[in-house]
């Protein structure tokens, strides 16, 4: 559906020519989440803003539907830009404005009749669930409900395509999680394609069905989501993976489906030389059950966690917590 | 002493006000070109943003008095004569314009560069994006510089009172100061001083209400 060529695009700076994006060529399909990720200054950003040419390509060509993007003269790119979404770091909502206001602009500028108006916001409020907010300003909402107001109004014309410019980036995990879910929930009740730009790895996890890893204005692996876990290609591509280990305890344990008590330990360092779970089983009557465990390098030292379920007597199990506190190892009940 | 203040209150609100009004219909569309024909702006065009930023500040560097005196056939032009009320408005409207330029291109740089992209994304018309975006978004801003104008003007049409210009600035001059009555001399700076206070904090209270940032 969009078919990126050769894409490239230079910044002039009085005589230095720098290039952001440097022969980019990609195939996003029809009804896909695709995401591209990179670090910041991996020219992601020019790139997502050259599909809609808010920047203009240097060289190359990006086709969508059939037709060049970038050989559109001012009327038609105008035209065009109205079958493409987008959704930005910062809302960019009008503060002047309304919730309902916000919503109805791009409406607004079609000149659409008030009363289609009303009808067409009404039913987007319903879809992002804001209907309540209707009469609000965007300096009364959350981070959360801006970014719903934004995608209300990047699909208030029927766009065939979302793009969405780090969308996520400036919310808390729990909101970006409620985020990805409409933008999943787009795709599969509109059948809008989205490429999404992102630097986090967990938004590619959660939605993406393809992804581009981007570094110095080039492509340098592109694949299904599912490969890429499996088997990354490129030294970047598992960095990226492995900034998730940290965060996948959190969303697979939840101490309300255990019977024992959950503990996390954590260690530094050469702590962790110590058998501590042997000695707590031969201790004492429990018995040990690992949930997870996973090393995090920081800066000056290495820091060790491991999840356990402790099984059996109250007052065994108190007395092993106890020990482990003796032991030096920091002990947190979940 | 009422008979007297009275109509120069009176001259020095009607010269105020249509100076206000004449500067601000000069002086906006000129702030709105300053903005969007800017590099990178919405409508990129650089000679005519040198040239209209060379005018602007021609202008402003104008001392009052000499502009006003250089802009004479102008007033004869427009209003039949060159002293009087009512003629010291060209002037008034002449040299708050580039003014006005100036302040309404500093609130409409204030709005968001995000909310502009945004419009943009959506296939909005430069026109579009001038209405719609820029000076609703700035509208707050813009509130404040207008009655940064009005209180300029009004201290312009004091002085225009010394080349009969009328109003409360020529009834300070000629019956307080010239003429010794120096109780009416301080109560027309009074008024004046009021006058100024009243408007900054109408103003304020306009721009506060109407802000929903």
């Amino acid at each position: 559906m969009i078919k990126i060529e050769n894409l490239s695009k230079s910044f002039k700076d009085n005589k230095d020519e720098f290039w952001a994006v440097k022969n980019v060529s990609l195939d996003i399909n029809r009804g896909e989440i695709f995401g591209i990720i990179g670090l910041s200054g991996a020219g992601k950003s020019t790139l997502i803003r050259c599909l809609n040419r808010l920047e203009e390509p240097t060289e190359g060509s990006i086709i969508i539907d059939g037709v060049d993007i970038t050989n559109l003269s001012k009327g038609d790119l105008r035209k065009e830009r109205k079958e493409i979404g987008m959704i930005f770091q910062h809302f960019n909502l009008l503060s002047q404005k309304t919730v309902y206001e916000n919503i109805a602009f791009p409406l607004e500028l079609e000149k659409m009749d008030k009363s289609k108006i009303k009808e067409r916001v009404d039913k987007l409020l319903e879809y992002v669930e804001l209907t309540d907010k209707k009469n609000a300003y965007p300096s009364q909402l959350s981070g959360g409900q801006k970014q719903r107001v934004a995608i209300a109004r990047a699909l208030a014309n029927n766009p065939k395509i979302l793009l969405s410019d780090e969308g996520t980036s400036a919310l808390d995990p729990k909101t970006t999680k409620s985020i990805l879910a409409l933008l999943s929930k787009i795709r599969q009740e509109l059948g809008v394609t989205i490429v999404l730009i992102t630097h986090q790895m967990e938004v590619v996890k959660d939605i993406c069905d393809r992804v581009a890893i981007m570094e110095n204005g080039k492509v340098i692996e592109e694949n299904t989501v599912e490969n890429l876990f499996k088997q990354p290609k490129t030294k970047t591509a598992q960095a990226f993976i492995d900034t998730l280990s940290s965060n996948f305890e959190e969303e697979i344990i939840n101490p309300e489906d255990f019977k024992g008590k959950l503990i996390r330990l954590s260690f530094l360092g050469n702590n962790a030389k110590q058998p501590i779970v042997s000695k707590i089983i031969r201790n004492f009557n429990i018995d040990v059950n690992i949930l997870s465990g996973n090393i995090n390098k920081l800066q000056s030292n290495s820091v060790g966690h491991l999840i356990l379920e402790l099984l059996g007597d109250c007052e065994e199990v108190q007395k092993a917590i106890e020990f482990l506190n003796n032991e030096n190892v920091h002990v947190e009940v979940i | 002493m009422a008979e007297l203040l009275v109509p120069s209150l009176l001259e020095t609100l009607y010269m105020v006000l249509l100076s206000t009004i004449f500067s601000i219909l000069i002086g906006f569309p000129l702030g709105i070109l300053l903005v969007i024909t800017e590099k990178d702006n919405i409508w990129e065009k650089p000679l005519l943003n040198k040239i209209l930023n060379g005018i602007i500040n021609v202008l402003r560097s104008f001392p009052f008095l000499i502009l006003m005196i250089l802009v004479f056939p102008l007033s004869k032009l427009l209003v039949g004569k060159t002293i009087g009320t009512t003629a010291t408005i060209v002037p008034l409207s002449i040299a708050a314009a580039p003014f006005v330029a100036r302040v309404m291109e500093s609130s409409l740089k204030e709005v968001d560069k995000g909310v502009v992209e945004l419009s943009l994304s959506m296939g909005a018309t430069v026109s579009q994006i001038i209405t719609k975006v820029l000076i609703p978004e700035a509208m707050p801003s813009l509130v404040l510089g207008i009655t940064l104008t009005i209180i300029n003007l009004i201290g312009y049409s004091a002085m225009a009172g010394a080349i009969g210009g009328g109003g409360l600035g020529d009834l300070a001059i000629r019956f307080g100061f010239y003429r010794f009555q120096t109780d009416l001399m301080i109560v027309s700076v009074l008024i004046i001083i009021l006058l100024v206070q009243g408007i900054q904090y109408l103003g304020d209270r306009i721009s506060i209400k109407i802000n929903k940032k």
